[in-house]
Formats: structure tokens, sequence, C-alpha cells
């Protein structure tokens, strides 16, 4: 009955199986519901794991961040109810480094997902020397975060550096890469990308090399030009690849750390006090931990926000293809 | 059901795991901290230092540290090596969960914190009346709510020390005002290409740039505090920080070079001025290629006020020690006047807990650290008076509004109000 309303092959084959399956002996009642433990070992595994790792300290931070615990002390803390975000709240420098983080985040994500699509697009091509090429393309994201900032530490020394010694020679001046607050945060952006684009090259590669060649065949004896053939062949393989990357790519953002830290410090003057610098400075220079707690908490609903976000935008996009399908 | 029984019970091992693990942890839980054995009985101390990586300086001061198992056979000491740059968040961690070393050092800023927080054992009644009777007067300082928590480890002075040579090249003299100090380091870069002028200046070094920057401060007659409320944006301090901003600009200055770039620079020959500290200093002349002490002079800060920052550096017993009798042995002996001649040489050029001076052969070779000496005698800490505790939170707000200063063009009196008015909620 099911299958007599929309016939096409899938559900024709559907009527035909049907009967041999009611006509299958079936399996005596005790059998059939006869419980497992197995399942949920796998399932209690997992559980348990992220219950030890990420439910536990989420739930002592948000804890935390009502009391007035302090680094050295953090069994003593008191609570002060809603004070700690009070005061943050209450605060510009929250909010700007709220900005600073969307500032960062935006920057980041844009330039890497744009040359990390164009450099897989290049590698994907042949061309001699396409193995080393590929090989040399990845070491920034090999490279340990010291090592690059050591690197563009020198690169961006105001004397010493080639950063300088290039812009000079180009007739444009010398500038303070890390120390004029006009330039600190495009000094670690490039330095971010730098070290990230691998990633989002090698992730769009492996999409690039899942089209299958017979479609680029149809479209060459269609006469597509090779616009149409991104556009119409390419893209719609790419696209859910790169929204998950342009997803995870902003999650890192938001809380990346180390290149920031140790190329500025936050500085110059705040340009690049993201809130993780922010929670970073409250809980270990001013030792504030419930502070740096509600910090963090607060940074977290902002993530939320931006992943809530995401998954909307795509249900959306999901329900859009499904209607113009 | 035996399965199902298993399971069940497997479930409340685990249950009951978490939630004993989620009670734990904390500093003391609450209970009493035990002494320890008698310091007769021997045992093993860790001993935490940054200074254990300095380059001949650390094996010096290991050295002197080590003589101890000389004099208590039983016992052993153990560096713990800890980068100055993680530091007191390394401590924080560790004595925050309930460990950390036996016997650390204490950077002054970092003293109220861990005093009040309770993490550091008295040393009342430590030391033979001998030794208590020959403390400088500064170990007054470590004293909080009436105990004595830390002893004077080492005081680190300041003043402005210069290459010979450079300055012979450029044909400048030692500069005696702020603005000959601006003067002279525009000179030595127009005339040799060397960078003029060196110090601190940037906020990834937040905390060692206070105590340099402080000195610019009290070297104007300025402070931080007058015991009850912030003085942030004084006269003094305004004239200060327009000093700081005059050399910055002069064109000889080394922007963008953090303390381990032009320590390095000044002891390849290529800084002619810097404001530092001696143990810095001492560290680069001892380098076998570069710049000789020889080649090396140094005199008072040129600000008009003769004051100056120290870089003060305690000795105290991690409260959560297990081995509290044999750490307060150690303190003991080292305080000793034989102990203190030997850590005396160890330490040069710092002055350290007693009277006892380094060994003149040292000096005589050192000619440069008659001028900090001299600053010696008239410095302070940079422990904020009546703001003991909230000290890193207002020199992140003042060294922000520097930084801001240094690289926007606001002036040195709208820095320093502003520094003020941020610092506004902030009380003793």
């Amino acid at each position: 009955m099911r299958g007599s309303l929309f016939l096409n092959r899938e559900n024709v084959a559907m009527t035909v199986t049907t009967p041999v399956r009611t006509q299958a002996p079936s399996r005596p009642p005790s059998r059939r519901r006869r419980f497992s433990w197995t399942p949920y070992l796998f399932i209690g595994l997992a559980v348990l794991y992220l219950l030890v790792f990420a439910v536990l300290p989420l739930l002592k931070g948000l804890d935390l961040s009502f009391t007035n615990t302090r680094l050295l002390n953090p069994t003593a803390g008191k609570y002060i109810g809603t004070e700690n975000y009070n005061q943050l709240l209450s605060s510009g420098a929250f909010f700007k480094s709220v900005a600073t983080t969307l500032i960062y985040t935006v920057f980041t994500v844009v330039g890497s997902l744009t040359l990390g699509t164009v450099s897989a697009f290049v590698i994907n091509r042949f061309f001699p020397g396409r193995t080393l090429a590929r090989a040399v393309m990845v070491m920034p994201w090999a490279v340990p975060t010291v090592a690059v900032v050591l690197v563009f530490r020198w690169i961006y020394n105001d004397s010493t550096g080639v950063a300088n010694a290039a812009t000079a020679a180009l007739g444009l001046g010398e500038r303070g890469w890390l120390t004029d607050p006009n330039y600190g945060m495009l000094s670690v952006v490039i330095a971010t990308v730098w070290k990230v684009t691998p990633f989002v090259m090698l992730v769009v590669l492996a999409a690039l090399q899942s089209v299958p060649e017979d479609l680029y065949e149809a479209t060459r004896i269609d006469g597509a030009d090779s616009y149409s053939t991104f556009k119409f062949v390419v893209l719609p393989f790419l696209l859910p690849t790169l929204r998950v990357v342009a997803l995870l790519m902003t999650i890192w953002s938001f809380r990346r750390f180390e290149i920031i830290w140790l190329l500025t410090g936050g500085g110059p003057v705040d340009v690049t006090t993201t809130i993780v610098i922010d929670v970073y400075r409250h809980a270990f220079s001013n030792s504030e931990l419930g502070m740096a707690a509600a910090a963090g908490v607060l940074g977290l609903l902002l993530s939320l926000i931006v992943t809530a976000v995401y998954f909307v935008a795509e249900q959306r996009a999901n329900k859009q293809n499904g209607v113009h399908a | 059901m035996k399965t199902r029984t298993a399971m069940k019970s497997a479930i409340m091992a685990v249950a009951v795991g978490l939630a004993l693990s989620a009670c734990s942890g904390g500093a003391d839980g609450g209970a009493a901290k035990a002494s320890g054995p008698p310091a007769a009985e021997g045992g093993t101390l860790t001993f935490a230092n940054w200074q254990w990586l300095e380059p001949g300086r650390g094996a010096n001061i290991l050295d002197a540290v080590k003589q101890y198992e000389s004099a208590n056979p039983k016992a052993k000491v153990e560096k713990q090596e800890i980068t100055r740059a993680d530091y007191e968040k390394t401590i924080s961690t560790q004595i925050g969960s309930g460990a950390g070393p036996d016997i650390l050092i204490i950077p002054d800023p970092f003293f109220p914190e861990l005093a009040s927080s309770g993490a550091l054992e008295p040393l009342d009644g430590v030391l033979d009346p001998a030794s208590e009777s020959a403390l400088r007067k500064t170990n007054e300082n470590y004293k909080f709510d009436g105990k004595q928590l830390g002893l004077i480890w080492e005081a680190v002075p300041y003043a402005l020390f210069y290459n010979n040579d450079i300055m012979s090249a450029a044909g400048v003299k030692p500069p005696t005002t702020p603005d000959e100090l601006a003067t002279a380091a525009r000179t030595i870069k127009d005339k040799t290409g060397k960078t003029g002028f060196a110090v601190r200046h940037q906020l990834n070094e937040e905390s060692p740039w206070f105590t340099d920057y402080s000195n610019w401060a009290y070297g104007f007659g300025g402070k931080w505090s007058d015991g009850k409320k912030l003085t942030l944006n004084s006269e003094e301090n305004i004239a200060a920080a327009d000093a700081f901003l005059k050399a910055y600009k002069s064109g000889g200055f080394g922007v963008g070079d953090d303390a381990s770039t032009y320590r390095s620079k000044f002891a390849a020959g290529q800084v002619g001025m810097v404001i530092d500290n001696s143990s810095a200093l001492l560290t680069m002349v001892s380098s076998k290629d570069g710049v000789k002490s020889s080649q090396v002079s140094a005199s008072v800060l040129p600000f008009p006020g003769g004051g100056s920052a120290y870089a003060g550096f305690s000795i105290g017993i991690n409260a959560n020690s297990k081995n509290k009798e044999l750490a307060k042995d150690f303190i003991k002996w080292m305080m000793t006047a034989d102990t203190q001649s030997k850590f005396a040489d160890a330490l040069f050029p710092s002055g350290i807990a007693t009277g006892v001076s380094a060994p003149q052969a040292k000096i005589d070779a050192n000619p440069w650290i008659d001028a900090f000496y001299k600053q010696l005698d008239n410095s302070s800490s940079v422990v904020i008076p009546g703001f003991e505790t909230k000290t890193p939170q207002v020199r992140t707000i003042v060294l922000t509004q520097v930084a801001r200063m240094l690289t926007t063009g606001i002036s040195a009196k709208d820095a320093m109000d502003a520094a003020q008015q941020q610092a506004a909620s902030l009380t003793p």
C-alpha cells in the first residue's frame, strides 16, 4: 500500500521486498526484548569522560563566578552573588575585549578561509614540484606556536625586523608593528592567519578531491566555462566543508591565547586584549579567580550564541535547499 | 541478575568516586598543616627560584645553597626551576592546589598576596640571636600582621649604565638630567647608528616593567599612594611620565626591544645607555665575547628627586611544606655570618639580608657597582603602601596608560589623570 502512491524505482523495490519481510519467521518475544548493557557501556564511557572533563569543570567554573575566590586560596571563596558580573558589565574594559575578540575573529576567519581555499585550488592542480609545495605549505600548521611567535617577533622588531626593512625599501616608512596600537591587531592577525591557513587548505583540498571526475567531464562536454563549473559543480561540494571549517575557525579564534599573549601580551595599549587575555589577566596577574570565571562564563555565552546562529543558519539553508530540490 | 548487580555496583562506585573528586581539592581542605620531622632527621628540600636559569650566576647561587648539605649531611636541597615570566602564576597554582616547593624566593609585589592568603610559614624565633641582630632594617618590610613571613634574599638596585666606547664615539657625556638623557640617546643614534638608550616599555613584560618604570616616578619624588589613597596623577608622577615620553620619542630609544633583546644588544656593544638593575648588568658583562665589565660605567639615575625603586626579593617557607622544620633550619643556617658572606659573593652585586658585603676583589673588578650602591641608599619597594594586594591592578592601569601615552600622542597629564580615574574604584 505504501508504495502505490509514489511509484519510482526505490518504492517499487520496497513493495516487492516488504511481503518477503513479513513472511520471515519472527523472533520469540523473550529474545527480542532481551536487555543488553553493551550500548550503555560504550555510551557510558563517553558520558563519563565528558562529565569529568567538561561538565564538572564547567559547573565548577559557573559556581566560582559567583564567589570572590582567589588563586592562592581556591577553597576559601565566599559567595558574593552577581557582583563579579556587575563589575564586568559595568566596566567598558569587558565590552572592549568582546569587541576586540570579534574583530580578531572576523579577520582571522575571513583571512584564513580565503587564503586556505585559494591555496587548496592551487595545489589541487598538477604542476611540477606539487608534492614539495604541499609539504612546505603545511609546515606552518606543524610548527609549534612558540616558535612561530619567536619568528614573528623578530620579523616585527622595530629596529632590526624584516617587516620594517621591507616597508622602508618600498618607500612606505617604518611601522611599530608590535608597539603602535594602529598596527598591533594587524600584526597578530597576520601571524595567526599564517599559522592556521594550512589547516583550512588541507580540509578544503580533501573536499575538492572528493568531487567526482565524471562531473568535471560532464560539464566539459556540456561546454561549461570555468566559472560555471566552479559555481554549479565545485561549490555545492565545498559549501558544507567551508561552513564547518568556518565554525571551527570561529570557535578556535574565540579561545586562542598563546599567539596573542606571546606576541603582544594584550597590547600595545590594549588593542589585542581579547576575552581570553582578559580572563588570564584576572586569574593569573590579579589572582581574582572568581572574576576570571565570570569573564569566562560570559565568553562561553558569546561562543554559544555564535554556534547557535550557525546552526540556525544551516538549518534554514538546508530547508531552502529542500524546497528548491 | 548477577550482571545487573555488578553493573549497579560499578555505577555506584563511579558515582561515589565522582562525588569525592568534586568535593576534594583545594589548598588545605581545612586540615592542620604538619611541621614535618625534626631537621636533624634530614630530608629533601625543594627550592623554587628563577635564578637557577641565569647563566653563570645561577650556578654560583646553587653552589652556595648546596653548602647546606655539608652543614646537615642528612639533608638534600633540590632546585625547582621556573622561568621568571611564569614564576608567580606557577607558584600560585602550586600553592593553591595544596602543594608547591618547601622554600621559595618571593618577588616583592607577590609577597602581600602570599602573606594575606596564609601561604607562608612564620619565621619568628627561627634565627639565632646573633643573626637576628645583624638583619638589615628593611627585613621589617616582610612582616605581616606582626609575623615575620620572609627575609631579604636580595635587594637589587637600579642605576644608569653605559658603554664607554659608544659614549666616546658619539662624543656625549653621562647625562645628569632627563633632557640630557634624551639628547644623548639621539646623539648616539645619529653618530654611531646604534641604539642610544633602552629600557622596558611594553605590556608583555608588565611586572618587571613596573619596577623599571617606578624608577622614573620615584626619581622625580613621586609615589603611587599616600597610604590611604592613590596619587597616580600627582605633579611628580606626571613630570616623570613626561620625561619617559621625551626619552621614548628622542629618536635614539630602542622602541620595540624587550629586556632580553636590549640586554643582548648591550652585551654585544649595540646599545649606548640602559637603566636596569645591577644583577642584569653583571650577567650582560659576563659573556665571553661581549662587552667587558671594564668597558662599562654607571651613574645614579638622571632624575631630580634622587629616589629610585629596587627589585626586592625575599625568601620564605611554603605553609604547605611537609619539611617545615628542615626548611627553617636551612634559613637559620643561611642567616649566620659565615654563610651570609658566601651568599654576598654568590648574589653579587645585590644587597642581602644582613650588612655583610661582597668580597673586595669582586667590587674592585666591577667598579660600576658604586653607583648602584649609592642608589640603593635612597630606594623604595614597588609594593604600593595601603594597596599591597591591589598592586597588580594598579600596575596594569598605570602601565596601560603609559603605553597609551607613548603610542597615541596623549599627554602625560591626560594619561595619569585617566589612570587615577580608572583606579578610583580600588580601595585600600
